[in-house]
């Protein structure tokens, strides 16, 4: 055992930590966690003038609130992509250690990109007439939202990457020392800023050539749909909840290393139920991001929470009762480090069996009750980690999901009840030899 | 007054033992100053650290941060797994007050 510990120090423990310290995939990361207010706002708006309570619904529709909760998402969840292009290509110029204002510059430049390669004009029917009519002066919004996002987050992550080009060859504008520093560095991002402009400015001009004839229509085909196919599996999911699992059965945060990956498969997924849900009708993915915290991650990751409440009502041996007790109020925010850690899961050759059977079990158990319409899809809303279980099944998909929750507590209860009696009894006999 | 800091991945589970810890430090009439926060924000933290404490989940983050905080004369040190799972404030407390030696 001591061999293996010291194999996975020395191999394992240094390729997971490239893999967090990867800047794109921080990025990412951390651009998403950032935009999480504007998710929230969204879906909560949504939510809100969507519960399908008629009472309620005669309520807010006579006193306007339904139009007025109606605003927010039009410009959140039908828009994300605006905001998510801006805070990863901020998110990235600060990993190359650029200063605030140069980070916020960086950002803006990536919106300016992103706006950049959508053609303006819009044509559709008139409302009376039912005449075809266009209007030049007016953005599309088609590719600002889910379907867009794919986009923006490449954008997020080019106009950055070029713009450390230009600074890291020095590249720059520079001014005479006279010159403020302060003004001497917004001049200094002339180049690089103009360099970026024209190359998206050529970037949307060559699309306009091929039949794709702008670059959204050409991400969306080639890359988003695939991708969204890729999602839609079960199996990648399954692949994920495994790599985390895994992760953590050395004592690494598996939950920090997979979700940048969730961020890029599964957020359009959640927006493109959002909108569904805001216009009444069901979600068209059966996996969504949420679907981690939902679903797999119930209680933190190995899916704990049954095992906090089989040691609180089932231990024997006084160890796992006192753990039991200090894990279940975080294991019900879905935090369990006290049990990964303390029971300890962590190289635990007995653990390691239900850590990696429970999160998929819940998880494919959940995909076969919305695949059979019992449970309808989540619809869209992100939950922010910490968010208690239960009252996260309540808000990410209705009262239905709650009760799955349960359900699915339970099944965790049945999974890991005999692994934990092996190690109960263990530890009640520990515990007599030292009395 | 003496600052010690703990980062993880997103600074919740270290919360949770900073309580513990500051428990100890009362028991103790210790004057010390515990905070937790995320890694990724601690690059930009301005406030005083003497200790810093790394979740063991983050532990390969350790080279990097050595590298980079101990040369102004922040201790670093990894928290031990068995005590960070049972949350034993007192014994991470007392841990990290060997680090100053």
């Amino acid at each position: 055992m001591n061999n293996l510990t010291g194999l996975i120090e020395k191999y394992f423990v240094p390729m997971a930590g490239r893999l967090s310290k990867n800047k794109y995939l921080k990025a990412i990361s951390n651009g998403f966690s950032v935009l999480l207010p504007i998710t929230m706002i969204g879906a909560i708006f949504t939510l809100l003038a969507n519960l399908q309570i008629a009472p309620y619904q005669s309520l807010i529709t006579a006193v306007h609130l339904k139009e007025i909760f109606g605003f927010a998402p039009k410009v959140t969840t039908d828009m994300l992509a605006v905001y998510a292009v801006f805070l990863i290509g901020k998110a990235l110029a600060e990993q190359y250690d650029f200063d605030d204002n140069v980070s916020t510059i960086v950002g803006a430049l990536s919106l300016f990109s992103f706006l950049v390669l959508i053609p303006l004009g819009v044509s559709g029917k008139a409302e009376k007439s039912q005449e075809i009519v266009s209007i030049a002066r007016a953005i599309p919004t088609t590719y600002l939202g889910a379907a867009g996002l794919f986009t923006a987050m490449i954008i997020g992550l080019l106009v950055p990457f070029i713009y450390q080009v230009f600074i890291k060859h020095n590249i720059v504008l520079k001014m005479p020392e006279q010159v403020p520093p302060t003004i001497a560095k917004s001049f200094s991002a002339l180049i690089p800023a103009f360099s970026i402009a024209f190359i998206f400015g050529l970037i949307r001009f060559l699309f306009s050539l091929t039949p794709f004839e702008d670059a959204n229509s050409f991400v969306y085909t080639m890359m988003k749909a695939p991708l969204a196919n890729l999602g839609a599996s079960p199996a990648t999911f399954i692949l994920f909840i495994l790599v985390c699992s895994l992760m953590w059965f050395f004592g690494i945060h598996g939950g920090m290393i997979v979700m940048p990956f969730i961020n890029v498969l599964y957020t359009a997924a959640g927006l493109e139920n959002l909108e569904a849900y805001a216009n009444g009708v069901a979600g068209p993915n059966l996996i969504t991001n949420a679907s981690w915290l939902i679903f797999a991650s119930v209680g933190g990751a190995g899916g704990t929470l049954g095992l906090c409440i089989l040691m609180v009502f089932m231990a024997k041996s006084s160890r796992y009762k006192t753990l039991g007790k200090l894990a279940l109020p975080a294991g019900a925010c879905g935090i369990n480090e006290p049990i990964t850690f303390g029971l300890p899961m962590v190289l635990n050759t007995i653990m390691i069996i239900p850590l990696i059977i429970t999160p998929i079990a819940t998880f494919l158990f959940s995909f076969f009750m919305m695949s059979i319409g019992i449970i309808p899809p989540l619809n869209g809303t992100t939950i922010p980690l910490g968010t208690p279980v239960v009252f996260a099944g309540l808000i990410a998909g209705g009262w239905k999901t709650a009760v799955l929750q349960i359900v699915l507590i339970a099944m965790q209860i049945l999974i890991y009840l005999p692994f934990f009696k092996v190690l109960d009894k263990q530890a009640v006999l520990e515990e007599m030899g030292t009395d | 007054m003496l600052h010690i800091t703990l980062i993880c991945a997103a600074g919740m589970s270290t919360s949770m033992l900073t309580q513990k810890m500051l428990k100890a430090a009362e028991s103790k009439n210790m004057e010390v100053e515990i905070i937790a926060m995320p890694e990724s924000k601690f690059r930009k933290y301005k406030g005083e650290t003497d200790i810093l404490l790394l979740g063991p989940q983050v532990r390969y983050l350790l080279e990097d941060i050595k590298a980079e905080f101990e040369p102004a004369g922040i201790k670093v040190s990894v928290i031990d797994m068995r005590d960070y799972g049972m949350m034993n404030g007192e014994k991470v407390l007392e841990d990290a007050c060997k680090l100053l030696g």
